[in-house]
């Protein structure tokens, strides 16, 4: 699963990517497997 | 706060920039990515309802929509409650305010009001298009509140209490039974619910709806509140 971060500095996004990681985690968990590819956190959410 | 987006067999989730804001911390995001979690193992869950009659789609679309949004919400919750057992003051402000909120949201008569205006409206223009564009925003606001409402209350009575959701506009005996069968259903882990639709009829009769199959298409009737 891919954790794609379009806001914040370098160090915010490494931040938030610790936390994303996570998510999967917890993703990678159930079997059968989630077919979720990304996570996304883009600038502009109503895109 | 986030939503799931199709990408050919994948499925990708957005999440909101406003989620790492002053008012979020790693609990209230942990609510969300166990929400959205839930919204996927739910699609792997629940039954397929495609069939040959377009009123049994509509119904069976509402009420599964609806029983997502219930299972995510409860399953979410339980995963809080279970890995922070200490809850944090931003968690703690989030549900005071969905406490008070969602309640406040379907107690608003002006959302009662305003379908009542439609219903007075359709009986003049006689449009059952126009009547469910107009009304859609407000039945699915009103819906997703109410089904949030019930599934805080669940979860933690003393969040809110039931007592203070009945007699509200839009929740009577009919929202209480299609709540209580979520409730049920839930706790049982259950996830084929057709045998809900009874109730999903009934519920969107709140709302000033009854649809009807025609040949290859439908009507809907469009009911006094």
């Amino acid at each position: 699963m891919d954790i794609i971060i379009d806001i914040g500095t370098l160090e915010q996004k490494s931040q938030i990517e610790q936390e994303l990681l996570i998510f999967n985690k917890i993703v990678n968990e159930f079997d059968p497997p989630l077919k979720i590819s990304q996570v996304v956190l883009p600038l502009d959410f109503d895109r | 706060m986030a939503k799931i987006v199709n990408v050919g067999d994948n499925i990708v989730i957005v999440l909101s920039p406003s989620i790492f804001t002053e008012n979020n911390d790693n609990q209230t995001r942990m609510f969300i990515y166990a929400h959205e979690i839930a919204h996927v193992t739910n699609r792997m869950k629940f039954p397929s309802i495609s069939n040959n009659s377009f009123t049994e789609n509509q119904y069976l679309y509402n009420l599964y929509s609806l029983y997502d949004e219930y299972v995510a919400d409860r399953l979410a919750y339980n995963v809080i409650e279970k890995i922070f057992p200490v809850k944090s003051d931003y968690w703690k402000a989030l549900i005071k305010s969905e406490a008070q909120l969602f309640p406040l949201f379907i107690s608003d008569f002006r959302h009662y009001d305003a379908i009542k205006s439609e219903i007075k409206a359709f009986r003049v223009h006689a449009d059952v298009e126009l009547y469910m564009k107009n009304i859609k925003r407000i039945f699915d606001d009103v819906s997703l509140a109410t089904t949030h409402s019930f599934s805080l209350s669940d979860s933690d009575p003393s969040r809110i209490r039931l007592i203070d959701l009945i007699n509200l506009p839009f929740v009577n005996e009919k929202t209480i039974a299609l709540m209580t069968f979520f409730k049920g259903k839930y706790e049982e882990n259950i996830f084929n619910i057709h045998d809900g639709i009874d109730l999903i009829i009934d519920f969107m009769t709140n709302l000033g709806m009854r649809f009807d199959d025609r040949p290859n298409s439908y009507y809907c009737y469009v009911l006094d509140i």
